[in-house]
């Protein structure tokens, strides 16, 4: 099975994508756990594997690489737009 | 497997290689050694630059950088280049106490003449390999080895994959009893509150928020912010968001074990376990510190390629993007790409990569070594007087 999408920690809310995707399709992960794009994702960027509240930390490498600025849905692409870290 | 074939060495570590090293303690020496080293060919050449008028810190860690070298696990003898016999004498002293072969030359008992210094420098060099090729390998313990991590030129595939993969290995090695190091603490920016909670106890935590901030203070007097631009972006052409998440990125390449210490740069590893070293960015003045430490061979992961290497601990240099590894097949040691393409998971290529590391650890040769594109660099703590 050729995954499209690769999950670097167990617990990580988000998958990042090993080629470029879009909309509609779907991403496979190693698990075997299918995602429905939201939107168009470039290849090295985030999708979120669930639902993330606005104000509620978002993990990828096991740890909180930020907080979600915005409501993120499973599947949207999880970047500058609905993403911030906590560093100035 | 707990064993491999090495030299082992009666002062610590085991040799993964049995170098003559030529080691020219000061730039006035420097031309006369690189002689003998184009006419050594299988002997391996560190230089200083530099060697007066360092003072305070910087001295004394210029002065242990370059003991640390001559007495290093993978070196079997060394030829010293000095200007005078003092300071010969002294790092003659110091390899001969490491139960290693030495011969010290230095431009004061030579009455300055560098030429024939340098030809008789080449006879002892002679000599000394021919020695030194005959040493059979022995049994020695995996568990013994020190690993160092160092990432260069990096791009997404290496916090995705290559860093995350060479980290699964630093933790193999640890759970077996091994130690590791990786350093660059500039590249740990926002995730250090994780790594002080990894610490194996309040004193290593302590000592490594203490070097944390001594090395923000120099950013910081000089003038730079580094959290401005950063990431940068082509970081987030590449998908990096924050600058946590690219922090975490660098950070991976050590794995998940406790943080059992925490080191000043150059400072010698003499437990098992995971270390973080406060060095530079720099790749050859960070690996060079940990090698310094006792790092015997080292794990570099690169996106987009990086042709440098350690000349003293054989550098493994790693890649998952399949377009570097397609065009540099003679710079790249091992491809990871296929876990890129999603051919293939970590956990499966992870036994693939620790064979390697073994084999080059009974004498296979890294590109680096093949190309000749070692090197070691000392850091300077301090302008010179």
């Amino acid at each position: 099975m050729k995954i499209s999408a690769i999950i670097i920690h167990p617990k990580d809310t988000v998958a990042c994508l090993l080629q470029n995707q879009h909309a509609g399709e779907t991403v496979t992960l190693e698990t075997g756990f299918l995602v429905l794009l939201k939107s168009d994702i470039p290849m090295g960027h985030k999708v979120a594997l669930r639902s993330i509240s606005k104000g509620n930390p978002v993990t990828k490498y096991g740890a909180v690489i930020g907080h979600a600025s915005e409501d993120i849905l499973a599947g949207e692409h999880v970047h500058l737009h609905n993403l911030q870290g906590g560093l100035r | 497997m707990t064993v491999f074939r090495g030299f082992p060495r009666s002062n610590g570590r085991p040799g993964i290689r049995n170098h003559l090293l030529i080691l020219s303690i000061c730039g006035l020496n420097t031309p006369g050694a690189r002689k003998a080293a184009q006419a050594l060919p299988d002997a391996v050449l560190v230089s200083s630059p530099y060697g007066r008028g360092h003072v305070g810190a910087d001295k004394h860690f210029h002065f242990n950088m370059l003991k640390a070298f001559a007495t290093h696990p993978n070196v079997g003898g060394v030829l010293i280049f000095a200007p005078d016999d003092r300071l010969c004498d002294e790092i003659v002293q110091a390899v001969y106490n490491s139960g290693r072969e030495v011969a010290g030359f230095s431009l004061q008992r030579w009455g300055e003449d560098g030429t024939a210094m340098s030809a008789a420098a080449t006879e002892e060099g002679r000599r000394m390999l021919a020695r030194l090729r005959e040493v059979p390998r022995k049994a020695c313990l995996k568990s013994d080895i020190l690993i160092a991590a160092e990432c260069g030129h990096s791009d997404a595939t290496s916090g995705m994959v290559a860093n995350p993969l060479v980290g699964d290995l630093f933790d193999y090695h640890i759970i077996a009893g091994g130690a590791a190091v990786f350093s660059e603490t500039l590249e740990w920016l926002g995730c250090e509150p994780d790594l002080y909670k990894r610490c194996v106890s309040k004193e290593v935590s302590s000592r490594l928020r203490a070097l944390v901030r001594a090395r923000h203070k120099i950013t910081k007097s000089a003038g730079h912010n580094i959290y401005i631009g950063n990431p940068g972006p082509q970081n987030h052409e590449g998908g990096i968001t924050t600058l946590e998440e690219k922090s975490l990125g660098a950070v991976s390449k050590g794995g998940s074990q406790p943080i059992s210490g925490a080191l000043a740069e150059g400072e010698p590893i003499l437990s098992a376990g995971l270390h973080l070293m406060d060095t530079p960015t720099l790749s050859p003045e960070s690996i060079s510190s940990m090698v310094a430490a006792g790092a015997q061979i080292v794990c570099f992961t690169t996106g987009h390629g990086n042709p440098y290497g350690s000349v003293l601990a054989p550098t493994v240099k790693l890649t998952a993007n399949p377009q570097t590894a397609k065009r540099l097949p003679r710079q790249i040691d091992f491809d990871a790409s296929a876990i890129f393409c999603g051919l293939r998971s970590r956990q499966s290529v992870l036994p693939e990569l620790a064979e390697l590391v073994k084999q080059i650890c009974e004498g296979k040769q890294t590109a680096a070594e093949q190309n000749k594109e070692g090197d070691e660099v000392i850091s300077r703590l301090g302008p010179s007087v």
